[in-house]
């Protein structure tokens, strides 16, 4: 593979809980590391508080960082504020879950993605702003005569393709979708998926894609990375997150995706019990609590992230076999 | 086999702010087998919660019944008085709502929220025995030590154990039919495992009505399943069926939409277009501006329900019916 793009080393971030007495941290993201590779998209997968949110939040620069580093094209970017900060935030864009809660009702949509033009001095005089947008409309399978109309006109899967159009204005080279498709029905699902996969082949852009369902995931990533509680599970190639699992929650996760087939008598595997809290993560590996194959040392003892085979990363103490019964 | 509930004709309009009616649900005419587990999915707006929603009567006040007719076990549920009504609910017809968060009342402790359907139907029993009788429940859908969790109050479950309680008292009187509106989609993913796994196991001695869009939780629950669009059925049948011989062009798309498990090149297959609002639905066939196979039969009226083959049927003029509907 070609040179990292964006690399993010042992980033952290614990939220300050509670007022009064001891503090106490939410450790939502604990020294995760990975190395985004041009031209690639990186899936982020993971239950409600594993972290994936934050850690989006945290590349960009949106909240503090705890400890860590980020590193966008040999720069380092933790921290970074005024002129600088607005030149990166170019190149890094996002695009957000809600359809419905992303733009500002009293704006009319092309104004909308005209604001990061007109702020970003892309363009300078008014018509040609407005040329850019309705390029920009058109990219997005809207129809330039929409500029005029406001949020409520538009339904969910348009509304987010307006949000696309708002974070391609500025020519990112990096756009973080944080369950960008996820509010949507299948039908209009399935037409966003696509329109990324569009984009990325004609503007050759990299892909932080995250979500929270594996096989939507799966079907735009290159590689997947696995979440839980925080840290990075398991960091593979795609076909081999799916055929040489190595870590029991991955496993258990694609068990857990309903198959449409009702001849399908897959096995499942339950995991017991509920995600445990941020606040107090379990000793040892965060995952023993739950885990189906913990042993006395999976409870003591925190394991590593190492590279067991070349590019599949996986913090268990004992992997699966890979490709074990997923036949 | 007797049917617990049965459509028959079933048309359902909204009232805007004017009073002017729009049509949702489209001559909507299906039964409920007992001892079966029927899923209707469609889309948002597809009008899949009202139908749900219609038979306990549990509509919003801007949703008027135009005409047709429920039944439950033969007697028609729209001419229940209020009275009638509220010994079906809870007793013969239960519901477990979405969003568990909400639909337990935060200031009443779990065992009281459960054992209250049980101290209306049942008034000469004892506070005794509804406690007993609840703590079973509770050990019937998992949750851990029961005894100490009747007590606590909704604040004091996880999303997962809420949603467990739900159907503990949906369950507590052991109804003829029970209705579960998107009962896991709040969940997480391992947590729906979960949920999905212990309603296989609860299968209850009555039917089952499952509302939901996920494709896959009806695959694994039901038998039979309905395909909705813009409020009418578009096919119906037994669910190995309608899932591995679609017929309708909407359940192609809608099926061929889903990514599936395997890694799989190329773009995924889309409906074009968005699902219509109520006020913008065709006179003809509700799919046909979405629809690849459109003719000119589509426009002006709505196609009838036509049985390709045993207990498979579909809404489409593409199909010539080979029997009697």
């Amino acid at each position: 593979m070609n040179e990292p793009l964006l690399t993010v080393e042992n980033l952290t971030k614990h939220f300050e809980v509670g007022r009064f007495g001891k503090k106490k941290y939410v450790r939502a993201v604990e020294g995760v590391s990975f190395k985004l590779y041009k031209s690639e998209t990186l899936g982020v997968v993971g239950e409600s508080g594993s972290g994936k949110s934050t850690l989006a939040r945290l590349i960009l620069g949106l909240i503090p960082i705890t400890a860590g580093k980020v590193i966008y094209n040999d720069l380092d970017i933790t921290g970074v504020s005024g002129k600088k900060e607005k030149e990166i935030r170019k190149d890094l864009q996002m695009v957000f879950q809600d359809p419905y809660a992303s733009l500002n009702p009293r704006i009319k949509v092309g104004d909308a993605i005209a604001e990061p033009i007109i702020y970003n001095d892309i363009e300078k005089n008014r018509k040609k702003v407005k040329e850019k947008v309705n390029s920009l409309l058109e990219l997005v399978g809207l129809q330039n005569k929409m500029y005029d109309r406001y949020p409520h006109e538009f339904s969910g899967g348009q509304r987010q393709r307006i949000g696309i159009a708002r974070a391609l204005s500025l020519n990112p080279k990096v756009l973080i979708c944080d369950e960008a498709v996820s509010a949507l029905d299948v039908s209009v699902q399935a037409q966003v998926l696509n329109l990324f996969n569009r984009l990325k082949r004609e503007l050759d852009l990299t892909y932080i894609f995250i979500g929270h369902d594996l096989s939507v995931v799966k079907y735009i990533s290159n590689r997947i990375m696995v979440m839980y509680l925080g840290e990075t599970m398991e960091l593979a190639k795609t076909d081999a997150i799916f055929t040489k699992t190595k870590h029991p929650y991955t496993k258990a996760l694609i068990s857990a995706i309903p198959m449409i087939d009702p001849d399908t008598n897959q096995k499942r595997i339950v995991l017991e019990g509920d995600i445990p809290n941020p606040i107090n993560p379990p000793s040892g590996c965060r995952f023993s609590t739950r885990c189906y194959m913990a042993q006395d040392k999976c409870r003591k003892v925190h394991p590593d992230l190492l590279e067991i085979e070349e590019g599949h990363f996986v913090r268990c103490h004992y992997p699966l076999n890979g490709g074990e019964g997923n036949e | 086999m007797s049917n617990v509930v049965e459509f028959r004709n079933f048309n359902l309009g909204f009232k805007d702010d004017e009073g002017k009616a729009y049509n949702l649900l489209n001559d909507v005419s299906f039964e409920i087998k007992e001892g079966v587990a029927l899923g209707v999915v469609g889309e948002s707006g597809c009008g899949k919660s009202m139908l749900s929603l219609s038979i306990l009567r549990l509509l919003p006040e801007a949703a008027v019944v135009q005409s047709g007719d429920i039944l439950y076990k033969g007697d028609s549920i729209l001419d229940k008085s209020i009275s009638q009504l509220e010994e079906i609910r809870g007793k013969h017809i239960s519901m477990i709502f979405q969003e568990p968060m909400t639909a337990l009342n935060p200031v009443y402790t779990i065992g009281f929220q459960i054992g209250e359907a049980l101290k209306t139907h049942y008034p000469k029993l004892d506070k005794k025995k509804i406690k007993e009788a609840v703590i079973d429940q509770l050990n019937k859908v998992g949750i851990p030590n029961p005894e100490a969790r009747f007590d606590q109050y909704p604040h004091q479950f996880s999303g997962g154990m809420r949603q467990r309680a739900m159907i503990a008292m949906a369950m507590i009187c052991n109804p003829q039919l029970l209705i579960a509106d998107e009962p896991t989609t709040a969940l997480d993913v391992t947590i729906q495992a979960q949920v999905l796994e212990l309603m296989k196991k609860i299968k209850l001695a009555g039917s089952l009505l499952l509302v939901t869009h996920n494709l896959g939780v009806v695959a694994e629950l039901c038998n039979e399943v309905i395909v909705m669009y813009a409020g009418c059925i578009v096919e119906k049948g037994d669910i190995k069926k309608v899932f591995k011989n679609p017929m309708h062009p909407y359940t192609k798309g809608l099926i061929a939409a889903v990514p599936g498990v395997e890694v799989s090149e190329g773009d995924l297959y889309t409906i074009p277009g968005t699902v219509p609002t109520i006020d913008k639905f065709e006179n003809g066939c509700r799919f046909a501006p979405r629809c690849e196979y459109m003719s000119e039969n589509c426009k002006g009226y709505i196609p009838t329900m036509k049985k390709v083959s045993e207990n498979h049927y579909v809404q489409c003029f593409l199909y010539d019916g080979k029997g009697d509907n």
